[in-house]
């Protein structure tokens, strides 16, 4: 669904350097930091911003080939950026019948009913949470069979972010088939949806591994300065100094869990990762 | 485009109240002062608020997400021009209205062709003036616009001081030119301009269309 090779973007004191890949039924999350890069990458697959180098390949075509059958199969979800606020929900309809073939009214104005969202209430109005719902709605209501999502729950409470996550859910229990690519800084989002994760950070893919893996394998040592020396370190990713001794992220928790059964070795999270990727050596 | 033009309606539908003020104070002025006034009082309000759509987009940066959606960065330029045609015809047309009404409160005569003839002027100042400012409004965003908008305004001073300091080193002077100018059919004068002024549209269009092509959102 998405092929991007080698995609270089300079702005003055950052570069982007990144490949990624998004097969057809799967979901594929990129994950870092503010200022990583996450969405100049989604911006560059997007055709939003021109990038220096590279290939990025949506749908098959080259991003500059799509055309505006291609762009209906898209849906997309931008953090800051949607329908002027000035219109209502009952607007946005009206403009979505006219832009999308297969704009399904009815759901999009159930799941509105659902989520207690307005229709005749100016946009401006609406919270934060609102108006991510709507702009998440706007991507799954016209059989897109890629979804392009960044940052969709930035700003959102926990309840808020779990209703859309849960839009997504529902989007995907529909056809299997369909993709999602999707950032957040808020990488426990993305732990029960996505199916791989691309950690960036300053512009680069630090490690790109399956969620269940990562969930599954990863663990985390937290281990003093004596036990951290004889510690076969073969299978650590990296390492941090702390005040009582040294924290570790591994690929092989059971690994360290049979052999050394004295030492605390935690389950891993996604944030564990981001932590220890880029504050550890 | 279908969709563009339903969101640039709706945009401008939701300021119904200041299109309401333009209506009472174009028909309080189609009755009590010279009524011609009207033509350039409602077609530059109609063309400003054309304009307007643009600055609409451009707010709460909505400019990347409408260009995510099934249209091409062409369609969006062309959409504008026409919406400026739409626009600029339904001021023609609620112009002729008024006029037509005021006199026949007033219980006076008037021709409508003649009318027609009269207002017509203003179709080439509504033309070049959108001409100018939709390109500059896409290149430069609202604020910078203003100021590029004032320096086209100073340009356009100084070339028209400069043509008359020209025509002054002419001989025979602005008279001679004129009585020259006579010989030529009005019918030749008229496409002349009619040409001139297409060339204009799709210039200014074909420059709209590659500000919009290299622009990064």
């Amino acid at each position: 669904m998405i092929e991007v090779n080698g995609l270089k973007k300079r702005y003055q004191d950052f570069c982007l350097d990144i490949s990624l890949h998004v097969p057809a039924g799967t979901v594929c999350g990129i994950v870092g930091k503010n200022g990583a890069g996450k969405s100049t990458t989604i911006k560059s697959i997007l055709g939003l911003v021109k990038p220096d180098e590279g290939e990025i390949r949506v749908l098959g075509k080259n991003i500059g080939e799509l055309t505006v059958k291609d762009k209906e199969q898209l849906g997309t979800a931008l953090a800051d950026s949607g329908f002027s606020l000035e219109l209502n929900v009952e607007d946005t309809i009206a403009v979505l019948k006219k832009m999308y073939q297969k704009f399904d009214e009815k759901f999009f104005r159930e799941e509105c009913g659902r989520q207690n969202i307005p229709l005749n209430k100016k946009m401006r109005e609406f919270s934060t949470g609102m108006k991510a719902k709507v702009r998440v709605l706007t991507a799954v209501s016209h059989g897109a069979r890629l979804l392009i999502l960044d940052e969709p729950t930035a700003g959102l409470d926990v309840v808020a972010r779990k209703e859309v996550i849960d839009i997504l859910r529902d989007f995907l229990q529909k056809d299997p088939e369909t993709s999602i690519l999707i950032s957040s800084h808020i990488s426990s989002d993305l732990e029960g949806l996505c199916d791989d994760i691309y950690f960036i950070h300053d512009g680069k893919v630090i490690l790109h591994e399956d969620t269940d893996r990562i969930l599954g394998n990863y663990g985390v040592l937290r281990v003093s300065s004596e036990d951290f020396a004889r510690l076969d370190k073969q299978y650590l990713l990296c390492t941090t100094k702390e005040s009582f001794g040294f924290v570790c992220l591994t690929k092989e928790k059971m690994y360290y869990r049979e052999n050394y059964p004295d030492i605390v070795v935690e389950n891993c999270k996604l944030d564990d990762v981001i932590l220890l990727m880029l504050g550890g050596k | 485009m279908r969709g563009l033009l339903e969101k640039d309606f709706r945009l401008l539908w939701k300021r119904k109240n200041y299109l309401l003020m333009i209506g009472i104070m174009a028909i309080l002025f189609s009755n009590t002062m010279d009524g011609y006034f009207i033509a350039p009082y409602i077609c530059l309000l109609c063309m400003l608020l054309t304009v307007s759509t643009i600055s609409y987009d451009e707010f709460d940066n909505g400019y990347p997400f409408l260009m995510v959606l099934p249209i091409t960065p062409k369609t969006y330029a062309v959409e504008k021009y026409v919406l400026a045609g739409i626009m600029g015809t339904i001021s023609f047309l609620l112009t002729v209205v008024l006029l037509v009404s005021a006199t026949f409160l007033q219980t006076q005569s008037i021709e409508v062709s003649v009318l027609i003839e009269k207002l017509a002027i203003f179709a080439p100042f509504y033309m070049i003036m959108f001409s100018v400012m939709a390109p500059v409004r896409l290149k430069f965003g609202n604020e910078k616009s203003q100021i590029v908008l004032l320096l086209v305004g100073g340009i356009g001073m100084l070339a028209a001081l400069f043509g008359k300091k020209l025509l002054s080193l002419y001989p025979e002077g602005m008279a001679g030119i004129v009585q020259k100018m006579q010989h030529i059919p009005d019918e030749a004068f008229l496409w002349t301009g009619v040409v001139l002024l297409v060339l204009l549209v799709l210039g200014s269009l074909r420059i709209s269309i590659s500000i919009m092509n290299h622009k990064e959102y």
